[in-house]
């Protein structure tokens, strides 16, 4: 059995002859006993009769002269090379107008940034800065302190020079250390 | 030889045109323009708007003949085109901010009313022609154009389901929940006329 709901959702289907043999069955059944689906159901043929009787218009006597002049008016138009970015007189959909508005904020806008753009220091790239504690390492002569000194001592400088390379790692150095001095220490110390 | 052209379908008509036969061309037009307009008049609710729509519906049938795949029917991609341009039109009335009020002020000037509306003749003994159209114009897009190819266009379920790309159980509840919206709007309509 079809309950209001089923029903006024089938109004239009049933009208339109849409519905099973069955489901006609059911529907019939429901709006005999529903004055509510009956009425409304009453009220949409109304409507669909009314749609169906609108009176049918017809064009204007110049219409196909308009299109043929509108036809022509295109045929004679060169073929657009960026047919695709100015397709009907719009920038990617803007209007020329609003386009340039746009362009001009974006220029106004990357023009701010780079301006605000801190200079960095060109010595930082250009320029190593020396570090004497890889001098050190690299020459055997100035070492030659360090191989004097205790073994405790040695332990310590061996991590202040490993903490000083670190340091030296971060700072952006182009030239390459020279590492053959602390192999050298580490072989020392074993 | 007219009625030999008569004869035949519009498919083959565009695939004449198609091979440069502008005859065909002119075939079609006469054949679809007074349908497009009654489409695009019920949508827009304007006459002078929907001729100019109308003629580029038909201007694109003629520059872009070879979109066409024999696969669909000519009628759904004709309609497809005209329903799309109808909508892109209410598209650019919105950015223009266009106010309802107004639209309704245009419609009264622009639309041809008959006569007989005038002196408050009655479709089906119920509503003026205007009452209707002005019911149709208070439904929501995907409902009007629905009820419009339906009733007023008399086309196919399966038909209406490829113009608007939705499945047929879509096109089904459109159609319907419209009809149910014009019927409790039109029966508002004539008790305040009473």
């Amino acid at each position: 059995m079809m309950n209001c709901y089923e029903c006024q959702d089938k109004i239009s289907e049933y009208i339109d002859k849409q519905l099973s043999l069955t489901q006609i069955k059911e529907f019939d059944e429901h709006i005999s006993n529903c004055s509510q689906c009956s009425e409304m159901h009453e009220g949409v043929l109304t409507i669909v009769a009314a749609l169906n009787k609108l009176p049918k218009l017809t064009v204007s006597e110049n219409f196909n002269h308009n299109l043929k002049r509108k036809i022509e008016t295109v045929s004679s138009r060169p073929a657009r090379r960026f047919s695709k970015v100015f397709y009907g007189r719009h920038l990617w959909g803007f209007e020329p107008k609003y386009a340039f508005a746009f362009v001009t904020a974006v220029v106004a806008i990357v023009v701010l940034a780079v301006s605000l753009i801190p200079e960095k220091s060109p010595q930082t790239f250009t320029q190593p800065i020396p570090n004497p504690t890889i001098n050190q390492f690299s020459d055997p002569v100035k070492n030659k302190n360090i191989r004097s000194v205790t073994t405790g001592e040695k332990e310590m400088l061996v991590s202040e020079q490993e903490e000083d390379s670190i340091s030296t790692r971060e700072k952006p150095i182009r030239q390459k250390p020279d590492l053959k001095g602390k192999i050298r220490l580490v072989k020392d110390k074993k | 030889m007219a009625n030999e052209q008569f004869t035949y379908t519009d498919e083959e008509l565009i695939r004449r045109f198609q091979e440069g036969d502008e005859q065909a061309y002119t075939e079609l037009v006469n054949r679809y323009r007074n349908k497009l307009i009654n489409f695009v008049v019920r949508f827009l609710g304007d006459i002078n708007d929907a001729e100019d729509i109308v003629q580029d519906t038909l201007l694109k049938l003629y520059t872009h003949k070879h979109f066409y795949r024999s696969i669909a029917k000519f009628s759904t991609w004709i309609y497809t085109i005209a329903s799309n341009m109808a909508k892109t039109e209410l598209r650019k009335r919105k950015r223009h901010k266009v106010s309802f009020l107004s639209q309704i002020g245009r419609e009264e000037k622009d639309y041809d009313i008959p006569t007989e509306d005038k002196s408050g003749a009655l479709i089906e003994g119920q509503y003026t022609e205007l009452e209707i159209q002005r019911a149709i114009q208070n439904l929501p897009l995907h409902f009007r154009t629905a009820v419009i190819l339906r009733d007023i266009q008399e086309l196919s379920y399966e038909e209406i389901s490829k113009i608007l790309d939705v499945p047929l159980g879509t096109v089904k509840s459109r159609i319907n929940r419209a009809r149910i919206q014009l019927q409790q709007e039109l029966k508002d309509v004539k008790k305040n006329r009473r």
